[in-house]
């Protein structure tokens, strides 16, 4: 991977005519489970702001309640206390501004391909005949071409998890929402689905909120790391990440970067 | 599976077996004064309700009651089964009643159906209703219910609105439960059909047949009314098994 073409990319997918991007604001959120009578705090005080197009990574341990952040983002949980803004406004539930990735793929066992990832498009009232159109590129642009018509059975993990990758991006959403989307990807088949958000993220930029607790992974995409404590969650610590897009797993500054937010978690166990 | 458990050739050795049996006894039973129709007896008379037409008029009448009440039981049973599957209020405020009067075997409805709407065609088709009924309302709910939360949570990911949800998401999901409540429905229907022609007797089919056989002593008639009430009831078990393995297509793939 060229630091230089790198660049490049990123330029021309800066310079494109394209809406300004969307941003998002937790503003002291906490939110807690009732489990059999007992409260369990999940998550307490997390305020956080997102720029348009940024690109966001959560890392903690299991249990630190990255996952529901992701979800509250998504409108799939309600707050206890504590606001989600999209774009300035106070978020009431799930919207079309958001598309979501979650860790098992879910797609719909009875539908095609390309019928799963139009699916997507329901609500926006198009004919169907423009949704599987629309559908169809949404695979092509996530590397299924010629897949359209292969029921989720007999497609491997990998390309069920690209398929729910298009499926988030069929009506091209400002805010994409990943739900720890490779964690259950063998380690060969991760790299490739990185390396092709990576470059799904530069060709079409959004604001992306990762959720995952592979902290290379998050070197790897993040304009910004959060790292959370658990029980409850908070954030402890917010890494900026200062690398161009693209890149590489080797150089030193990643290498460094990676054993910084590596070290968060390791001194932990002292 | 279904389809293999309903294949012809080793399953046709017991119904010969049982072909010969019958034969031997009423030959044997001619001379003991019991009155058994032989085999050739039957197909004769077969033959010639068949030329007659009584026959095809016989069995067209039955089989279109049950269509056209399955047909109404089953849409019945589909959305009170959403209804009680999707909503728990509904559930909570109906269930209770539908579960008492469920308890009502469908026989004991024959004469308070015949009081409302006498002997006619309104009788039978409500009976072939109400068995279909039960059974797709049942598991329609017991389906809805059990759909994995993750595909609910979906439909609302993708921002789908209840009928679309339930369209698109729940129907689809339930549909293996569906179909076992639509063949039970199906099997039930066939069942009332009979049932109530036996009782309510007036107009043409099957359950007439074997009623006027029997009252004439003629048990040539009813072994023919028996034998085209187990072959329709067969093929209709089988069309249904078809039509199953075809929608639920998806199913099979991985396996």
């Amino acid at each position: 991977m060229n630091v230089h073409i790198d660049e490049d990319r990123l330029m021309h997918g800066r310079s494109d005519v394209r809406p300004a991007g969307i941003s998002v604001q937790l503003d002291h959120v906490s939110k807690s489970f009732n489990i059999k009578g007992r409260t369990l705090p999940v998550l307490r005080d997390i305020s956080l702001n997102i720029a348009p197009r940024e690109f966001v990574v959560i890392v903690g341990a299991s249990g630190c309640g990255k996952s529901t952040l992701l979800r509250l983002i998504a409108g799939l949980d309600k707050t206890d206390s504590g606001e989600v803004k999209i774009d300035g406004r106070n978020i009431e539930g799930p919207g079309l501004d958001r598309g979501i990735v979650f860790q098992d793929h879910r797609l719909l066992p009875w539908l095609t391909a390309e019928q799963n990832v139009a699916a997507a498009l329901i609500p926006l009232g198009v004919s169907k005949a423009e949704r599987l159109a629309v559908a169809r590129r949404c695979l092509a642009q996530v590397g299924l071409a010629g897949f359209e018509s292969a029921l989720p059975a007999q497609l491997s993990g990998g390309m069920a998890q690209r398929a729910a990758i298009g499926r988030a991006l069929a009506n091209d959403p400002a805010v994409l929402l990943l739900d720890e989307p490779l964690g259950a990807l063998d380690a060969l088949t991760r790299l490739k689905l990185q390396n092709e958000i990576a470059d799904l993220s530069v060709n079409n930029p959004k604001t992306i909120v990762l959720v995952t607790h592979d902290i290379e992974e998050a070197v790897f995409f993040a304009d910004r790391i959060v790292v959370m404590d658990a029980s409850p969650g908070r954030i402890r610590k917010i890494i900026p990440v200062d690398l161009p897009r693209q890149r590489d797993r080797t150089g030193a500054d990643f290498v460094e970067l990676r054993r910084q937010v590596l070290r968060e978690f390791v001194d932990d166990s002292h | 599976m279904g389809a293999r458990r309903l294949s012809l050739p080793r399953g046709i050795v017991l119904p010969v077996i049982l072909l010969a049996v019958w034969e031997i006894a009423a030959h044997a039973a001619k001379s003991g004064g019991v009155l058994i129709a032989p085999i050739e007896q039957v197909v004769g008379s077969a033959v010639a309700m068949a030329v007659s037409g009584t026959l095809w008029t016989d069995t067209g009448f039955t089989v279109a009651r049950v269509t056209v009440g399955f047909i109404g039981g089953a849409a019945g049973g589909l959305l009170f089964g959403s209804l009680i599957g999707t909503s728990r209020i509904a559930d909570r405020l109906t269930s209770p009643s539908f579960h008492a009067v469920r308890q009502v075997p469908l026989t004991g409805w024959i004469p308070l159906a015949a009081l409302l709407f006498g002997i006619g065609e309104g009788a039978k088709l409500s009976l072939i209703a109400l068995a279909a009924f039960y059974p797709v309302a049942l598991n329609t709910a017991e389906g809805l219910a059990g759909v994995p939360h993750g595909y609910r949570e979906l439909g609302r990911a993708l921002n789908f609105g209840g009928f679309t949800a339930w369209w698109r998401i729940l129907l689809p999901a339930a549909a293996p439960q569906i179909f076992t409540g639509l063949k039970h429905g199906l099997a039930f229907a066939w069942i009332a059909a009979i049932a109530a022609e036996l009782m309510l007797t007036s107009g043409s089919g099957l359950g007439t047949t074997i009623e006027s056989g029997a009252s004439l002593a003629r048990l040539d008639i009813v072994m023919v009314g028996i034998c085209l009430i187990g072959a329709c009831g067969y093929i209709m078990a089988v069309g249904a098994e078809r039509i199953e393995a075809r929608v639920l297509r998806w199913r099979e793939e991985g396996r």
